[in-house]
This record gives structure tokens, sequence and C-alpha cells, in this order.
């Protein structure tokens, strides 16, 4: 199934990843955390449907837990303190606040690569490292052909060992560890053959020749420079609102969220010793061009859909 | 020579760089993105060292058994976590092949075994881990004689695979879970690794002292008998 955000070109699908798991991993204001939490986790529901569910709640909603336990129990640092452990240590609210930012860094990175995993498939990854390293791309998807390729003969020849009356679970572990590897030699001897054969059959077709091209399944369409086009102009303008300190956030010794400025109201809350400063106009652009870049393959998919439903039942 | 100046500065200037730009440029995932970067970059020389190398098609076709069988040996046993068989053919192979073919190996091996279980941050760490491990194994044991005694190959494959390949894959997580640098939590981290990487040090010995004399002997036959990687003309 190759529909939505999943048909488009490699190096479009490759571009919006890196950017989203590299901003994900680098901003830790929350407004940019809570997009692109909402982003991924959308676009993975949409794509595991009730087993992403299921995978919220028994991987990454404990992972969240572990990380927000460890860290704001083992960091003191910060002036508002909530309780005192029974080390003596305080708790405070800005090692938690820390924390919790942190943890969502961690799980906002695992939902993208979750899916990232779904989206860039293998060949999707050849094809745009080909280009960059043919050689270890070509060695990689050999080696993607030879996994199967073994694991039969692996069972072929076990298959035949036994045929030839290996004594099956006779001699205890000492005699089945000893198969065990004399049937992994053989399969490793078998492997090698085989790969140095494949080696002259390629060389005889000519690989390593001037002037040979490779084939591709992938074709660059207009839509794909309609996308492209439209991230470039989104990753400009979320990095110019970061370089403007629209992401401006500190949590030690005190959070602050947003920069000073003259404009606007400032909040103050003083029991946690927090300051809420206004969002500048650049600030909400970025965060705009933000939800964009996180909704975009959500928003592709849903679109494409409601065209689908139309299509349909005018027919 | 000039390669090898060229190396060095690389080194040498390249790393504190990285470091120094990250605690200017980025707040709070410094420590992270440093290492990461890092690591990116040790990768990257070697990849590019392999597509400037020139090897026969029969290497490259070689590298990629090896890397396919590695796979094959996690995938054989998905069913008991972390007890893989790829650490042990990787070493095997930079015994065999040599130190800088062991590395290629190992790192390809964890990519292309991530492509079926799951890319995520911890792959340029894995992928480090695991050719450091087979290039240190093939500096020892390449063109060595202790390589033929199992329990020396065993005793150094094996701690070489809890030791370092688990130093590496958990400080990346731990650098990658814990908010500020402290050891309270990174200690945390190590702690729930630590039985993981036991098992897989354990395995790792226990196949190479089975594997040793057999399937290296294997390995040496096939590499003499086609001339992979220069081994015939000596």
């Amino acid at each position: 199934m190759n529909s939505g955000f999943k048909g488009y070109n490699p190096y479009v699908n490759m571009l919006f990843f890196i950017s989203v798991i590299v901003y994900g991993m680098l901003i830790r204001h929350p407004v940019y955390l809570a997009l692109s939490l909402l982003g991924a986790f959308v676009y993975y529901l949409r794509l595991k449907g009730k087993a992403g569910i299921k995978t919220f709640l028994c991987f990454i909603l404990p992972m969240f837990l572990f990380v927000v336990l460890i860290n704001s129990f083992s960091n003191h640092y910060g002036v508002t303190a909530l309780f005192t452990l029974p080390s003596g240590n305080k708790f405070t609210f800005e090692s938690l606040m820390t924390a919790t930012a942190t943890s969502l860094i961690v799980v906002i990175v695992m939902l993208w690569f979750f899916c990232y995993n779904e989206v860039v498939t293998a060949d999707k990854f050849m094809h745009v490292f080909g280009k960059i390293l043919p050689v270890g791309a070509l060695v990689i998807s050999m080696a993607l052909r030879f996994i199967p390729m073994y694991r039969k003969q692996f069972s072929d020849t076990h298959n035949a060992q036994k045929c030839f009356g290996e004594p099956a679970g006779k001699d205890g572990y000492i005699n089945r560890i000893r198969n065990f590897v004399r049937v992994s030699a053989a399969t490793v001897s078998h492997a090698l053959e085989n790969a140095i054969q494949t080696a002259d059959s390629m060389k005889a077709r000519g690989y390593g020749l001037k002037g040979r091209t490779s084939y591709s399944r992938f074709r660059w369409t207009s839509r794909d420079t309609v996308i492209i086009c439209l991230l470039i102009l989104l990753n400009g303008a979320v990095i110019f609102g970061v370089t403007r300190d629209c992401a401006y956030c500190i949590y030690n010794p005190y959070v602050v969220i947003n920069p000073s400025a003259d404009f606007g109201t400032t909040f103050f809350i003083e029991d946690l010793n927090m300051t809420l400063n206004p969002f500048s106009p650049t600030g909400i652009i970025s965060m705009t061009a933000y939800f964009f870049l996180c909704f975009m393959p959500v928003i592709i998919d849903v679109k494409e859909d409601i065209r689908w439903n139309r299509s349909r039942s005018k027919i | 020579m000039r390669k090898k100046i060229a190396s060095v500065l690389i080194i040498t200037l390249l790393i504190p760089a990285i470091i120094i730009a990250c605690m200017f440029l980025i707040k709070g995932k410094q420590y992270y993105v440093s290492s990461l970067l890092i690591v990116f970059s040790a990768l990257a020389a070697f990849f590019i060292s392999l597509e400037h190398k020139k090897l026969q098609t029969r290497d490259l076709v070689a590298i990629s058994s090896v890397v396919a069988l590695a796979v094959a040996g996690r995938a054989l046993l998905f069913m008991l976590p972390q007890v893989k068989l790829t650490c042990s053919i990787v070493i095997l192979a930079a015994m065999v092949f040599g130190p800088d073919v062991g590395f290629i190996c190992g790192a390809l091996s964890m990519l292309v075994s991530n492509m079926f279980f799951g890319q995520g941050v911890h792959t340029p760490f894995q992928m480090f881990g695991m050719g450091l491990v087979a290039f240190l194994c093939g500096l020892i044991f390449y063109k060595n004689k202790i390589g033929d005694n199992r329990f020396a190959v065993a005793i150094v494959g094996g701690i070489l695979c809890f030791a370092v390949y688990g130093f590496i894959v958990d400080t990346g997580s731990a650098i990658f879970f814990s908010s500020s640098f402290n050891s309270a939590s990174m200690l945390a981290v190590y702690a729930s690794g630590f039985k993981f990487n036991i098992v897989h040090g354990v395995t790792t010995f226990f196949v190479l002292l089975f594997a040793v004399p057999g399937i290296k002997n294997t390995f040496e036959r096939i590499a003499v008998k086609y001339g992979l990687f220069g081994e015939g003309s000596q």
C-alpha cells in the first residue's frame, strides 16, 4: 500500500524525517514539544491503527514515566523545592520540568522513528543512499537478498543431517551444540563459495565498468516538487524562528519561557518561580510553520482519503 | 603518508571542533548531539574509505555475505533477546579478513539488522560499537598465532563484546535519556543495561569457544582459495 505520504519520492520522505527528528532532538520549548508530539502520535496511530494504541500504552508510556522518574529524582538544581526526599535532597519543580521535557524529547524521537520504520522501507533507504555511497548500498542490498537464502540453506542442511541419522537429542546438549556448529560451518562455507560465484557472474556481466546506470523504481513527479518546496519553506521558517530566540526557554535555576519582551503581558507564577513571557510575532509564525511541518503527512493522507471517498461515491 | 597526516589532522581538529561548537550552539542536548556527530564522523570516515579502496568484486560480495550471515545469526534466535550470533560472526570475519574489513562488516550488520528490527536513535551507536569490537579483535588476532587458541579468542571476544559494545551502546542511551550530565541518572541506565550486556558477552564467549577451530578455518580456507582481500598474493 503506497498511498498518501508513503507514496511520495524517497527523498521527500527522508528530508521530512530528518528535519522532524533533528528538531525533535534539539528544541526544548514546550509549545514546539507539544506540536511535535501530537503530530508524531496522530501519524503513528494513522499508520498502525489499533496496534499503535497498544504500543503506546505498553511501551512508550512506561518509558516516559521511567525517564521522568530517574531524571527528576537524581537532579536537585533549581530554587523551587516541592518537597524533601528521604535522602535530605530537595525535589524541585525545575528538575521535574527538565525531566518532563527530556522525556518528551525521548518519546517524540521514538515515535518519529516508529513512523520512519513504517514509511521508509529498505528499498527507499537504498534509493537515497545508493547515490551517495554506491558501494555501501550495493553491499547492503546484496546482504538483504542473502539473508533469506542463507536461512533456507541452514534449514536444508539441518534436515539433510537429520536424514543421515544425526542423533537428535540423544546425547544431550554437547552433541546438539556440536551438530549446530557443524551445520553452521557447512552453511558458512556454502555461503562464501556462493558469494564468489555471484561475484564472478557480476564481473562477467560488466560490474564496475564505466557508463553503467542503475535501475530505480521511484520516479520524481510534479507533486514531489511541490511538497519538497513546501518542506524547504517550512524548514526555513522554523529555523528562522529558532535562530531569533523564539524557542528560548530555560529550566535552570528557574523556569522562563520565551525571551523577555517590551510588549504584551508577562505572567509570573510566584509559587513555582515561573515566568511566562509573551509570544513574539516571529515566534507565532515559526510555531505555525512547525505545526504544518509536523502534521504534513497527516494532512496529505487525510486529503487523499477525502478525495478517494468523493470520487468513489460518484461512481 | 599525506593521507595519514590528513587523518591525524581531522581527528585532532574535527572532534574538538564538534565538541566546542555543540557546547556553544546547542542548549540542553549538547552531550548527545556532540557524541552523535562524533560517531557519525567516525562511521563516515570508514565508509568513505570503503568507497575509495579499490576492492575487487569478490571482496565486496564476501563482505555482504558476512553481513548476511551475521544478521541471519541475529534473526535465527530472535526469541531469545540479546542471545545473538552477530558479534561472534563479525569477530571471526575480522580475525581472518583484517580489522578494517571487520569494522565495515560489524557496522553494516547492525544497520541491516535494524532494518528488520527497527531503526532508532541507538542505530549509530550500535553500528559504531559493533564495528569497534570487530576492529579491536582484528587488531589483536589478524595474522597472529594466538588466533588459533580457542580460549584466548573466546575470552577476549567475550570481554570486548561485554565491555566495549555494551559501554558504547549504554552510554548512547544514557546520554539520550538523562536531562543533565549527572552520575546518578547515568548509573540507572547502565544498571538497567547490565543484565543484557552480561548475556550478550557470555553468548559471544561460548559461541567463539565452539566456533574457533571449525568455522574460522572455513573462513580462512575460502580467503586463501579465492584470494580475498589480497590473501592469495602472499
